[in-house]
């Protein structure tokens, strides 16, 4: 977690983890890794770390990113764990249960 | 300084040009050809650098990574604990240790990470996306403060604590401690960088680029010609026989008396370099004169007890066996020098080299290499 | 409002005197290392002193990034000083090869300049590990080459004047702290040679002397005494003394003209006395008084003495 405190102090010296949908968006592409790291010119290692929660992007990296999949960054990456996609799109009702 | 002279670069060089230096002041043979091999290794070193593979799914675990910078971490504690090449001039026994045999193991280690690593440090800026440029950085703050602790901490501690610590600390300096400390200079980044990089991600099938380029082939092709060669070189120590690169027992007539030999007539002078093996080699010399008067036949010098010594070596360990003086009684001079030479590298494999100069009442050379 | 000495002593916004301020450091730096001159005369504290001084002001320059924790910096200046180090560990080979090339050319300018002198900042004749001010100029360059780095490469007005007293209170505390390493090093140096126990120095078997005969009736003696370690002083005994079984002399020196060789006096200044004397039976004592002052006027200063006793026949019955 990331504090910001009275003094002026900065994030601690981890940096927070942020929560992506990069598999879920690339899966629905049918993109590989390596085919979205050439994309946004990184290496596809970088691509799963990503994906891991292992690395965070620059604000560079999170633009080329969202040009690739076409939706805004906020929907790629956020600091608190992402709702399904059909739920942010759909207005977030839960699953009917199974009759029987 | 431009991208072609990086400061690495520079010290390589100036490393490699120190090192030229004294290996060509002496200006033997085997001096020059330990120059040509260093050369070699060091274009064997461009090449591989600039290779970029994929470590594979083995080394590409921090696990394995984080046991290959113990390795490296134990290889130059070995070093530092091992004493300098010794010469025992009473005894002509000369000893390397086992320095060659873990410079090698060195080598082999630092090839290994850099392909565990895909040589992230020092590869340029353009080929590096921001997350491995953002891990290299770190990696060199880590490896930076661990630099200064250790050289700087050792420096002072042993500079400061006493009389023993202060010769340690010389002894080092002048020889093994330079080797670690290039090693930490060049490397020790790479190795805080195995250290701390999570497990790689597992490639999918169709992410690795198969086949080999031919900078690829070319340096692996190197790089078992550098290994091979001193592999290859003490066996042949060990199978090859001995030459003799000079030889001569010329006859001089002397008017000064020999030890033990009056009246003096002729006087005979030996020189002769026996050489065991090439390129890892121990050169063993004789060079006396012995003198006769038709009874018995005496040495004038260099035919003694204490005169089984040795020459230049390169890399090879010498253990006398024996050496003998003595004169018959029938007047017959002889002297014998036996001794077990091995490679540094492979001490186990060696040979036994018998020298001997025998030489009867009568001038009448018995032998002589 | 800042007053005008901390304006003057703020060089964050300005690129060209930081520059010029890392290459006062390097250059005073190569000239510590160097041997020349031969000997600081016991005033080796003060250019460690100057140097520790243009240290602090170019830390302060860069607001202590390269010794900053990573909780008080944010993710700009993380990566700033993490690229510094980077930076800095490829220059630190480059750095210490010159210093290395420096000391040896200049050891090689002394021998020449000064030889009866020598050369004190390389390994002599004793075992006295590194010289106090090459090992200051090494350590100087491990600790400050990121600082050097950040100061070169930081753009002018990266931090105005008005915005230089914003940094995190810790970090702002830690950076006026800093200014107590001068005293510190002070006393420490004062504390290392008035109170720490003086130390032997033996002959050093890398650099043994060898342009003296010594025959079957003649022997080399070199020894020492290290006061407050590298930096301090050492009192230095060398002598050839030969017998003949009549009496014993001293022959490398018999006017006492290089009494008590191989000192060296970088930061504490040392006087030395030799006396010789050979008695009735031909046993010849030969003593070197020294007094190692590390402050004027002989202030905690200490005696040290060297005695070396050899009877007519060789046989050695006092040694340092």
């Amino acid at each position: 977690m990331s504090v910001t405190e009275d003094d002026g102090a900065r994030s601690s010296d981890a940096p927070q983890r942020l929560y992506n949908r990069l598999a879920a968006l690339r899966a629905d592409r049918g993109m590989s890794r390596q085919a979205l790291a050439d994309a946004v010119a990184v290496n596809y290692q970088t691509i799963g770390y990503l994906e891991r929660g292992d690395y965070n992007p620059s604000l560079e990296l999170a633009f080329r990113l969202s040009e690739v999949f076409g939706v805004p960054i906020e929907a790629i990456f956020s600091r608190r764990p992402m709702r399904p996609m059909s739920q942010e799109l759909y207005g977030g009702q839960p699953p009917a249960e199974a009759v029987g | 300084m431009n991208g072609v002279l990086t400061p690495t670069r520079v010290v390589a060089g100036i490393l490699f040009a120190f090192m030229a230096i004294s290996l060509a002041l002496p200006g033997s043979a085997s001096t020059y050809g330990v120059l040509a091999y260093l050369a070699f290794v060091g274009i064997t070193m461009v090449v591989v650098s600039g290779i970029r593979k994929e470590p594979g799914s083995w080394l590409g675990r921090r696990s394995v990574r984080r046991c290959l910078v113990a390795l490296i971490v134990a290889v130059c504690i070995g070093l530092i604990a091992t004493p300098p090449p010794t010469y025992n001039s009473t005894s002509g026994e000369s000893s390397t240790g086992p320095l060659l045999a873990l410079f090698m193991f060195m080598v082999l280690f630092n090839i290994a990470l850099g392909r565990a690593t895909q040589r992230v440090v020092s590869a340029p800026e353009t080929v590096v996306d921001e997350r491995e440029e953002a891990l290299r950085n770190r990696a060199c703050r880590l490896a930076y403060v661990i630099l200064l602790v250790t050289v700087g901490g050792v420096l002072l501690v042993a500079d400061l604590a006493g009389e023993q610590s202060r010769a340690w600390l010389g002894a080092t300096v002048s020889w093994s401690g330079w080797l670690v400390f290039g090693e930490l200079l060049f490397i020790l980044p790479t190795m805080v960088l195995a250290f701390i990089e999570p497990d790689r991600v597992t490639p999918e099938p169709g992410e690795i680029r198969g086949g080999s380029t031919a900078r690829q082939r070319a340096a692996a092709a190197l790089l078992v010609v550098s290994f091979g060669i001193p592999v290859v070189l003490s066996v042949a120590l060990a199978v090859l026989p001995p030459t003799v690169s000079t030889s001569s027992n010329g006859s001089i007539v002397m008017t000064t008396s020999a030890s033990g030999v009056t009246p003096v007539t002729d006087c005979r002078h030996f020189q002769a370099d026996v050489i065991v093996g090439h390129g890892i080699q121990a050169d063993i010399p004789v060079n006396a004169m012995a003198c006769w008067n038709g009874t018995r036949a005496a040495e004038s010098y260099g035919m003694g007890k204490s005169d089984c010594n040795q020459g230049d070596s390169v890399a090879a360990n010498v253990r006398t066996l024996a050496c003998t003086s003595a004169t018959l009684p029938d007047g017959t001079l002889t002297f014998r020098y036996r001794a077990f030479v091995s490679s540094s590298l492979l001490p186990f494999l060696g040979r036994t080299v018998t020298v001997e100069v025998i030489i009867d009442k009568n001038g009448h050379v018995l032998a002589f290499p | 409002m800042i007053s005008s000495s901390r304006r003057s002593l703020d060089l964050a916004g300005d690129r060209r005197r930081r520059r010029a301020l890392v290459t006062i450091i390097l250059i005073a730096t190569g000239v510590l290392a160097s041997a020349l001159p031969p000997s600081l005369g016991g005033y080796g504290i003060i250019p460690v002193l100057l140097l520790t001084t243009l240290d602090l002001v170019l830390i302060r320059s860069t607001r202590g990034l390269a010794f900053a924790r990573g909780k008080s910096l944010d993710e700009r200046e993380r990566s700033l000083r993490d690229h510094a180090y980077r930076v800095g560990f490829r220059w630190l080979g480059l750095a210490v090869a010159i210093l290395l090339i420096v000391t040896i050319v200049s050891t090689i300018i002394a021998a020449w300049l000064f030889p009866m002198v020598g050369a004190p900042s390389f390994p002599s004749d004793l075992n006295i590990g590194i010289a106090g001010r090459g090992l200051f100029a090494v350590l100087e360059i491990l600790c400050m080459v990121p600082t050097m780095v950040i100061a070169w490469n930081q753009p002018d007005g990266a931090e105005q004047p008005d915005q230089a007293h914003d940094a995190p209170r810790q970090r702002g505390k830690a950076l006026r702290l800093m200014w107590l390493t001068l005293p510190l090093v002070l006393v420490l140096w004062v504390l290392d040679v008035t109170v720490v126990p003086v130390q032997a120095a033996s002959r050093n078997p890398n650099f043994s002397s060898s342009t003296r005969q010594t025959g079957a009736k003649c022997q080399d003696f070199v020894s020492g005494r290290v006061v407050g370690g590298p930096f301090g002083a050492t009192v230095g005994l060398d002598a050839t003394v030969c017998w003949n079984g009549t009496d014993a002399s001293l022959v490398n020196d018999p006017s006492l003209r290089i009494c008590g060789g191989n000192s060296n006096d970088d930061f504490a200044s040392v006087t030395e006395t030799c006396t010789t004397h050979t008695d009735s039976g031909g046993t010849l004592q030969y003593v070197v008084q020294a007094r190692v002052s590390p402050l004027p006027f002989s202030i905690g200063s200490r005696d040290v003495t060297l005695t070396l006793v050899v009877s007519r026949n060789g046989i050695v019955i006092t040694q340092p």
